[in-house]
């Protein structure tokens, strides 16, 4: 009796000695989302727009695609990825023949899809094929097919362009690209309903789950990836849609989110509660700009919108934004240091571009015969000038503060500018429609993109009556030098010394005719958590919200300390 | 003096009971035609609403796409999308045409709403359809048991009004209701969800599960549910608490109260079937006041608490400019306003025997 | 003969923020079995209060200040309805006491069928459901009513139906006391003259003492077998119906009787100003200021009930013989 009182006491210590220890096993590898490693997943939280959709992964569909399933950073690649220039991915390399009339492109051999086919030049092929045959089903990455014939030998497709184009490369890389996909899981689908329900592309990952209720996707890495020397390092990537800010900062105090962008207001806070997080500040690619309606005068007069160009403090804009570095000046109409083969300092200085100077406008305006009468800037009528100056609020304070500055700028040489604040959906069809005097908003015009974009918006085929939409820049400007130049642009190899000497002539144009003032480049509010990964720094060349972001996981490595 | 009472009692007037059926299925008719009515203007007025509100979803898809992949499109590229949509959306007809063949799609169509911007090109009533169990769950349950919860509570401390306890229910229920549902809901979502961990404070079930019949999601789900639906509660609960109270208390002074207390009733009886019937009567129109008025408020709760309900596609939807998809939660919601009145309207006359003389 | 229900000393008041306003004060009154007992008074005299506290149904504002009420139960013991619990005295209510409140035409709860709002309380009594219907049934044909009106609901009830059914709830149980409130005052004449003779056949039938407030003096003089006129929450005489009617000895009762008009067309002199409300009840003699026979100990001396022969109490200084003399 005794004997089997002690059998039992020690067997019940035994299996208490090992629950515990296993609880204590169990308990030394944090387990997120079920059963996945929290050291071996990268989690993000993206900021999907109103369209967020998470059971499609199909990059054709204009009003669907977005990349808050991380598709477009983890699975789909570019022929090219662009940052500071082209690098092979998906393509090897281009050549142009002797007048630009060809260009073969050279594939990367051995490419697979993350089902485990093969990625071959029958999907190169197919992909052409398919975007051509659907371009009226208004898709994207088809009109630059239009005309265009090709034919494939080995490795190397070659594009027989209708006429000379030196550009036809830049629609293989940059932000917006052409880039293969898998014949085997396209073929016979619509590309405006197919939803890629695998989301097969060549990326080193392939879908686990992806759930719209949830709004998460859970990406694994795969072991058959076709470059082996740049398999990301987290197994798992976890792309989640991010609550409201208002509840996301304590999913980032308590570090269960590894990037995201977050509104500076709370950024702060999150860093000093959680010493893992840090700003990943990184500029827009994107820089703000002033848009003014060249048909409504007095803004027809270019003496007068750059004497509105003067009254701009951009320095001010920054520092009452609040967040010092948040934004800087942009001295052309694309960010950073201009690139002196494409920019004329000279005109730069001529036409004051970015200068803050209001007793220079107001020389400029009297100049251009806008006189002060009681106070007030009058017109060519003799009418006091007033003008409507329109926004949107997104939340960072430089998209607002400006018009206030401008309108008290305005106000002191006599001119009256009323600032009026949009609902983005009105915004975005006000804009196209030309029903504006003075608009706020942003230009992607950067290198090492297509540089055809620095101007080609400014082309008079986009100054179409008010009312009617038009694409490029909205103002309706209209200039037959700069069409001209922008014709030559178009047909022009960017590389070459002809083509720069364009480029400093339309520059020399732009800051003449002032069709829009560029304001201030802005930067991003991300915050990375270290805890678990580390190698994200500021300063790198990726934006987190575009293809080209594909970069970005490379980066990263473990923290090690777990 | 009591010859056979109990025949003599039961035995009632037959031309009197058909009289009297007649006029309650003539109410029920009435009613119902009514509701026919109202749901067609409120269609009507929500199809050329939402129409007329400024912004061009078509023009919204392109600068949202500019924004997602960063470039700018050619003019050409951009007339060709732009054409497509218009055609898939209709817009190009002229409006009348445009509303009868809304009309006719969602009526003899199988209730087809027109296509969505949100996740084209999954059509609204797909969306609808996806959201709405969402939204009825958590919505009409958190509405039913705040109903519940607070109709009882209401009577209870308005039965002991005079008690100590009971005044001070009256002044957190004043507090807890003239709290914006927001507060509420993000006090919740910090200190029970984040504070104390006690409870899951987003998101409509844990993130790695699919639905399915395990016990594992089903307790996921149930346990999501319970911030948001709390949240809730804890508002509509209060406002129906205060009513019923109020109700309860103008009831106490009837003469009735009075006469079944001198009777000798115990006080249950006396509160069940004389305090409490009587003050319940409003207490169920009150709640089919209520769901209209707390439906944005279940909105704002879906948002915060992210769950993929109707109020999140609406918030989607509007900020597209997705007329149909807009135009259908509001239907939705119109409809189940109506509905729950109608209900109500037809219920009544079980609750209250004067209604059916009146119909 | 012992009285069925014993007043004395009752106050009761409506409790202010501070302090208690005295309605009805030190009230003593025996009714004696099977008489019909009237209470007559104007508006406001605190007789519905009187009525309420017998019951002891008042509710907050009002409370009872003091007093006792002892009923003499069928097995001839007595209780004090004010002493007891409400778990015992809801034992008592309808098969010892009952009540026809003010009010009769809203005491009927609209949700429920006539039938179970009688037989409930019968049940809860402790009758079977049978016994209850039959009770029930019995008690319609007292009040001469249809017994199909158990099926109705009170609002298919005209006013006269809905009284009597009030009535014959309260003479369900057959109680030893009934305390009618205000019982005809929102019925026509004809309609009143029927109930007040049903209830009288009732009183014959039952033999239930019935205590009946009204500020009626000419239901009173129909029905009653003694008067308690009342004035600013006291009685001020108390005496037979034809003592009272014939010879009122109070000055405020012979104001009353005066104001009746006996023939049709007579112009009847009222009796001048207003009765005062509980917040300024005069010292002294509450109806000095109205009195015509006003004399020096009246505004500061409280006259006491008096009996100055058996069945005869006045509540007046003229009475007092001791007082009337030191005047």
């Amino acid at each position: 009796m005794f004997y089997a009182k002690r059998v039992l006491l020690i067997s019940v210590l035994a299996l208490a000695l090992v629950s515990v220890l296993s609880l204590a096993v169990a308990q030394d590898e944090e387990l997120v989302f079920g059963d996945l490693p929290r050291s071996e997943t990268f989690i993000v939280a993206s900021q999907a727009p109103h369209n967020d959709v998470w059971d499609s992964f199909n990059y054709y569909q204009a009003g669907t695609y977005n990349n808050a399933t991380g598709y477009a950073n983890v699975v789909h690649e570019p022929a090219f990825i662009t940052a500071n220039g082209f690098y092979p991915w998906l393509a090897q390399s281009w050549e142009y023949n002797e007048d630009g009339t060809e260009m073969t492109l050279v594939i990367t051999e051995g490419a697979n899809w993350n089902d485990g086919a093969p990625l071959t030049m029958d999907d190169w092929l197919f992909t052409l094929q398919y975007n051509k045959d659907h371009a009226d089903k208004g898709i994207s990455w088809s009109g630059f097919l239009a005309n265009v014939e090709w034919s494939a030998e080995g490795s190397s497709i070659t594009f027989t362009l209708p006429d000379t184009n030196w550009r036809f490369h830049y629609n293989f890389g940059g932000l917006g690209t052409f880039s293969p996909i898998p014949k085997h899981v396209w073929e016979g689908q619509d590309p405006t309903t197919f939803k890629n329900p695998n989301a097969v592309h060549s990326g080193p990952y392939r879908l686990v789950s992806s759930n719209p209720d949830t709004r998460t996707t859970i990406w694994e890495r795969r072991d058959d990836y076709w470059d082996p020397d740049r398999l990301p390092a987290p197994k798992y990537q976890v792309w989640l849609k991010r609550p409201e800010a208002d509840v996301a900062v304590f999913e980032w105090e308590e570090g269960n989110f590894d990037l995201g962008r977050m509104p500076f207001s709370v950024m702060t806070r999150i860093m000093s509660s959680n010493p893992h997080i840090k700003p990943l500040v990184h500029q827009d690619p994107c820089p703000r700009a002033l848009i003014f309606n060249t048909l409504n005068p007095p803004l027809d007069d270019k003496l007068f919108r750059r004497a509105l160009g003067l009254l701009l403090n951009r320095q001010a804009v920054a520092n009452l934004a609040n967040v010092p570095g948040y934004v800087t000046p942009v001295l052309w109409p694309n960010l950073g240091e201009p690139d002196e083969r494409y920019y004329d300092a000279a005109a730069a200085e001529e036409f004051q571009v970015t200068t803050f100077d209001p007793e220079a406008a107001a020389a400029l305006l009297d100049e251009a015969g806008y006189p002060l009468v009681d106070g007030a800037r009058v017109n060519k009528d003799g009418e006091p000038i007033s003008l409507d100056a329109l926004y949107i609020d997104i939340g960072n304070p430089a998209w607002t503060v400006w018009s206030w500055l401008l309108a008290e700028q305005a106000e002191l040489v006599g001119i009256e500018i009323n600032p009026r604040l949009l609902d983005i959906p009105t915004f975005f069809t006000q804009l196209p429609n030309g029903e504006f005097d003075i608009v706020f908003r942003w230009f992607c015009g950067n290198l090492p993109g297509d540089p055809v974009q620095m101007f080609d918006g400014l082309h008079s085929d986009n100054a179409v009556p008010i009312g009617e939409r038009a694409g490029g820049v909205p103002g309706r400007y209209s200039n037959p030098d700069m069409d001209a130049l922008i014709e030559q642009i178009r047909t022009a190899d960017p590389a070459s010394e002809e083509a720069q000497s364009l480029f400093r002539q339309a520059y020399r144009i732009w800051a003449e005719d002032a069709p829009y003032v560029t304001l201030f480049g802005e930067n991003e509010g991300v915050v990375f958590n270290s805890q678990y990964w580390t190698g994200l720094a500021v300063g790198q060349p990726w934006v987190h919200w575009t293809p080209a972001a594909r970069q970005i996981i490379d980066f990263l490595e473990p923290a090690g300390d777990m | 003096m009591t010859p056979n009472p109990s025949s003599r009692a039961a035995e009632p007037n037959a031309d009197q009971q058909r009289a009297a059926r007649r006029e309650v299925f003539q109410y029920a008719v009435r009613r119902f035609g009514v509701y026919l009515f109202t749901l067609w203007a409120a269609i009507t007025v929500a199809f050329f609403i939402f129409r007329l509100v400024p912004g061009d979803p078509m023009n919204i898809l392109l600068g949202n796409l500019t924004r997602a992949e960063g470039r700018q499109r050619d003019a050409a590229e951009q007339e060709v999308i732009i054409a497509r949509y218009r055609q898939i959306f209709g817009v190009d007809d002229p409006l009348p045409l445009q509303y009868l063949n809304y009309l006719r799609k969602a009526f003899l169509g199988g209730l087809d709403l027109g296509p969505s911007f949100v996740e084209y090109p999954a059509p609204t009533r797909d969306l609808v359809f996806r959201r709405m169990p969402w939204t009825i769950g958590i919505f009409t349950t958190s509405v039913l048991l705040a109903w519940f919860i607070g109709t009882g509570l209401g009577a209870l401390i308005g039965w002991l009004q005079r008690s100590q306890l009971s005044k001070l229910a009256v002044v957190i229920s004043t507090l807890l209701q003239i709290t914006p549902v927001y507060l509420v809901a993000l006090g919740l979502i910090i200190y029970v969800g984040y504070t104390w961990r006690i409870l899951p404070a987003g998101g409509p079930y844990a993130r790695h599960l699919q639905p399915e019949w395990t016990w594992e999601f089903i307790s996921s789900l149930l346990t999501h549910a319970i911030l948001p639906m709390l949240s809730n509660i804890i508002v509509i609960g209060a406002g129906f608490t205060l009513g019923m109270r109020a109700l309860m208390i103008s009831v106490l002074g009837e003469d009735y109260l009075t006469f079944a207390r001198a009777k000798g009733l115990s006080p249950f009886t006396v509160l069940k079937d004389y305090a409490f019937r009587n003050a319940l009567i409003p207490q169920v129109t009150a709640l089919a006041i209520i769901v209209g008025a707390t439906l944005n408020g279940t909105f704002i709760i879906e948002v915060l608490f992210q769950l993929p309900g109707l109020g999140t596609l609406f918030v989607q939807a509007m900020g597209l400019r997705d007329f149909n998809t807009m135009q259908a939660v509001v239907l939705f919601s119109i409809f189940a306003v109506l509905t729950l009145t109608l209900i109500v309207d037809l219920a009544l006359p079980l609750l209250d025997p004067r209604i059916r003389r009146l119909a | 003969m012992t009285a069925l229900l014993e007043i004395r000393g009752l106050s009761a008041g409506l409790q202010g923020r501070r302090s208690v306003t005295q309605v009805v004060s030190e009230v003593d009154l025996d009714v004696e079995a099977g008489e019909i007992l009237g209470v007559v008074g104007e508006s406001g005299c605190g007789k519905s209060t009187l009525a309420t506290a017998i019951m002891r149904l008042l509710t907050p504002p009002q409370v009872l200040q003091s007093g006792s009420i002892n009923l003499r139960l069928r097995d001839g013991k007595s209780v004090d309805l004010l002493a007891l619990s409400d778990t015992a005295l809801r034992q008592l209510r309808w098969r010892h006491f009952s009540y026809i409140p003010q009010g009769s035409m809203n005491s009927l709860n609209p949700v429920l069928r006539v039938g179970r709002q009688m037989m409930d309380t019968l049940i809860q009594h402790g009758l079977s459901s049978d016994e209850a219907l039959a009770r029930s049934l019995e008690a319609l044909e007292l009040v001469n009513l249809e017994p199909k009106l158990l099926e109705s609901y009170p609002h298919e009830l005209s006013g006269g139906m809905r009284q009597r059914v009030i009535i014959a709830a309260a003479v369900s149980l057959q109680p030893a006391l009934i305390v009618a409130d205000e019982l005809t005052t929102a019925l026509d004449v004809v309609t009143q003259r029927q109930i007040l003779q049903e209830l009288a056949g009732i009183r014959d039938e039952l033999g239930a003492t019935i205590i009946l407030i009204t500020h009626d003096m000419g239901v009173v003089a129909q029905i009653a077998d003694r008067v308690a006129v009342m004035y600013a929450g006291k009685i001020a005489e108390l005496g037979t119906v034809n003592d009272i009617f014939e010879a009122p000895r109070h000055p405020y009762s012979q104001g009353l009787i005066g104001s009746i008009p006996r023939e049709s067309g007579q112009r009847v002199e009222g009796l001048p100003g207003e009765a005062p409300s509980p917040w300024n009840y005069p010292a002294g003699c509450r109806f000095h200021p109205r009195c015509p026979k006003i004399f020096e100990p009246c505004s500061e001396q409280a006259p006491l009930l008096l009996a100055q022969e058996p069945d005869r109490w006045t509540s007046c200084h003229l009475y007092d013989a001791e007082v009337a003399a030191d005047a």
